[in-house]
């Protein structure tokens, strides 16, 4: 008989095996929503909605148009508050403080909560500018500054290196991604806790919205990210956490793999399999 | 490695979550050699030691199977890959399984040391 | 048949696209179960004819298997399911590796039934060998009956036959053994009968992970490697 090889028996795959259970790790919750109710006049939007979302995660809300994701995400930085005949009861906590009391400054909530729109948005000023706009608004003009903190704006939004010969060129000369990436920039210069994403890369071809799902990759190491888009699959690759909606009530919110693999409930089932409901 | 091409896809997450599987699939696949190799050993050398260590290390394999597998399904699920991608997946949770039947032929092969030598007259 | 569970998407081409592979399934299943049954018969009756048909057929459960899987494949990529659509796919490119194995033991019976023929018949010695042949016939037709079910009700039933069958194996085994020792000369028939009834066990094996891949497709939980005991916990919990 052939002489036998033998490994060393020390060899131990477990211990490899072990080292990935990603969403094990105890989460801390940024944002609660509790027992939260909105009204347009008379009609319900928002029905008693409850759920956390946790710290330097990506949370995805999806679900057919007018189930509520994006009316949720606006109440997320109070942008609601300026839509005529809108009421709202329930709680938001940003670090267990309701962003609904009186005592919320309303524009240094949207400091600490950033948000970001489909279609991009930049002024019709230079890229420099559109950085530093938050900076300014808030009377910082120390040159020095503004130029790191544009530096490190643009390449936290992964646009420096396309970017950086051409500072003083007008934004709007850019094209579609790259002025979403710049939004994000402008977004990140303020240093936000949170940033809300309303479907931000629907307007994009398939290129430039990869590369904007690889940064919201990236950005989740420093801020807590909630998106809303109504493509599933893009949640299924950004996000860590999903949550289903549906007319108004949230129906089933879990981990992102579980959810896409193995739904609870069967209205969540239905739409990520694309079945009648 | 070149058929193993887990980078420069414009997600480097879909890399990273690649190479993890890659990675674990190695380890198996050792693991796997080596348990046939010490069961080959265990059976030629009647060594009731090394049988019980086959028999021991084969939950191991099971696990890895299991979680192989359960990391392909979520990247399918999550990641939508078409092409090679899609294959190498496939192809992985074939393989962890021809893998598992390799080790479970391994324990077949201790279970064998272990009566042979039951039975031996003290 | 039950449509529930794979119709009603949307897309009515979806729909029609994974009836169309579960009744390839079927259809492949049901060829294999005919393999172990001629096979079975040939290796009793020494019937060389019914022996090449099984064989033949094996090259039929190949094409089958690179068809389904092909299949499979192409709707993963194109139509990117998710959840039960999801676990549906990787289910049946479980099942098909399955009963290709299954097939392949199939056809090592037969191939044990030609190397016999010509050799003189005990017939009696082929109770214990129907017996068991029967079980794990029994055990595949229940497995493709709950795919064909979308199914997993009384499927604890099925994988608990497995332990019957290794009971009676093991059985066989002693009572081969004891065979071979009385009567020395018989050793090469008795060791043919062993590797077929070591065929059949390997079946009823393969039976049962077809039973846990649908445990899977329906539930989403991996069932593998559980005893039987807890795998019945499982179940009820």
């Amino acid at each position: 008989m052939a002489s036998i090889e033998t490994r060393s028996h020390s060899f131990d795959a477990s211990s490899i095996l072990r080292s990935t259970h990603k969403h094990d790790d105890p989460v801390e919750p940024c944002l609660k929503v509790e027992n939260l109710n909105l009204y347009y006049g008379k009609k319900q939007a928002l029905h008693g909605i409850n759920m956390e979302m946790p710290k330097k995660k990506v949370t995805a809300f999806i679900g057919p148009s007018g189930c509520g994701k994006s009316t949720l995400l606006r109440c997320i930085n109070r942008m609601n508050d300026l839509v005529d005949g809108v009421t709202i009861d329930g709680k938001i906590l940003l670090h267990d403080e309701n962003i609904f009391d009186k005592s919320v400054n309303v524009a240094a909530l949207r400091r600490r909560v950033g948000m970001v729109f489909q279609k991009p948005n930049p002024f019709p000023k230079s890229i420099f500018e559109n950085v530093t706009y938050g900076l300014r608004i808030q009377g910082i003009n120390d040159k020095r500054i503004l130029e790191e903190t544009v530096e490190t704006s643009l390449r936290g939004a992964a646009l420096w290196d396309e970017v950086k010969d051409r500072l003083n060129d007008n934004a709007l000369g850019l094209s579609g991604g790259q002025q979403q990436r710049l939004v994000i920039a402008r977004a990140i210069a303020i240093a936000p806790e949170v940033l809300l994403l309303d479907e931000p890369a629907s307007a994009l071809d398939p290129i430039s919205t990869l590369k904007i799902e690889e940064l919201i990759n990236e950005l989740k190491e420093k801020f807590t990210i909630v998106i809303v888009t109504h493509n599933m699959q893009q949640a299924a690759r950004v996000s860590d956490y999903t949550a289903f909606m549906y007319m108004g009530e949230l129906i089933e919110m879990g981990a992102t793999s579980q959810l896409f693999t193995k739904p609870t409930k069967k209205q969540t089932e239905d739409y990520i399999t694309g079945r009648y409901g | 490695m070149d058929s193993f091409n887990t980078s420069s896809h414009i997600s480097g997450q879909f890399d990273k979550e690649l190479e993890s599987i890659h990675t674990k699939i190695t380890a198996m696949g050792q693991l796997v050699e080596q348990q046939l190799s010490l069961a080959l050993q265990a059976f030629t050398t009647g060594d009731m030691n090394l049988a019980m260590q086959v028999l021991k290390q084969d939950d191991v394999v099971d696990e890895c199977e299991s979680i192989i597998d359960a990391e392909c399904v979520s990247t399918i699920a999550r990641r939508q890959p078409t092409g090679c991608d899609l294959s190498l997946l496939i192809s992985i949770i074939k393989v962890t399984n021809e893998l598992e039947s390799i080790a479970a032929k391994a324990e077949g092969i201790a279970d064998i040391t272990i009566q042979l030598n039951q039975e031996k007259p003290a | 048949m039950d449509n529930s569970k794979i119709a009603h998407h949307i897309s009515e081409n979806f729909n029609k696209e994974l009836e169309d592979i579960r009744n390839k399934v079927l259809a492949m299943g049901g060829l294999v179960e005919e393999q172990i049954d001629l096979a079975v018969k040939a290796f009793i009756i020494s019937d060389m004819e019914l022996a090449e048909t099984v064989i033949k057929q094996d090259n039929e459960v190949d094409d089958f298997e690179m068809e389904i899987d092909a299949e499979c494949t192409q709707i993963l990529a194109l139509r990117q399911p998710a959840a039960f659509d999801l676990r549906l796919l990787l289910t049946v490119l479980r099942v098909i590796t399955e009963l290709e194995r299954i097939g392949d033991l199939a056809e090592r019976i037969a191939k044990m039934a030609i190397q016999l023929s010509g050799n003189e018949n005990k017939n009696d010695q082929y109770h214990e060998l129907k017996h068991i042949a029967g079980l794990v016939k029994e055990m595949l037709h229940g497995a493709l009956d709950s795919f064909a079910r979308m199914s997993i009700d009384g499927i604890t039933d099925i994988t608990g036959s497995d332990e019957q069958v290794d009971r009676e194996y093991a059985s066989i085994i002693r009572q081969l053994i004891t065979q071979m020792m009385e009567d020395p000369r018989n050793i090469t028939r008795t060791l043919d009968i062993l590797w077929t009834v070591r065929a059949l066990e390997r079946i009823g094996d393969h039976s049962r992970y077809i039973c846990e891949h649908l445990i899977y497709m329906v539930k989403g939980e991996d069932v593998r490697h559980l005893t039987q005991a807890e795998l019945e916990a499982k179940m009820k919990g």
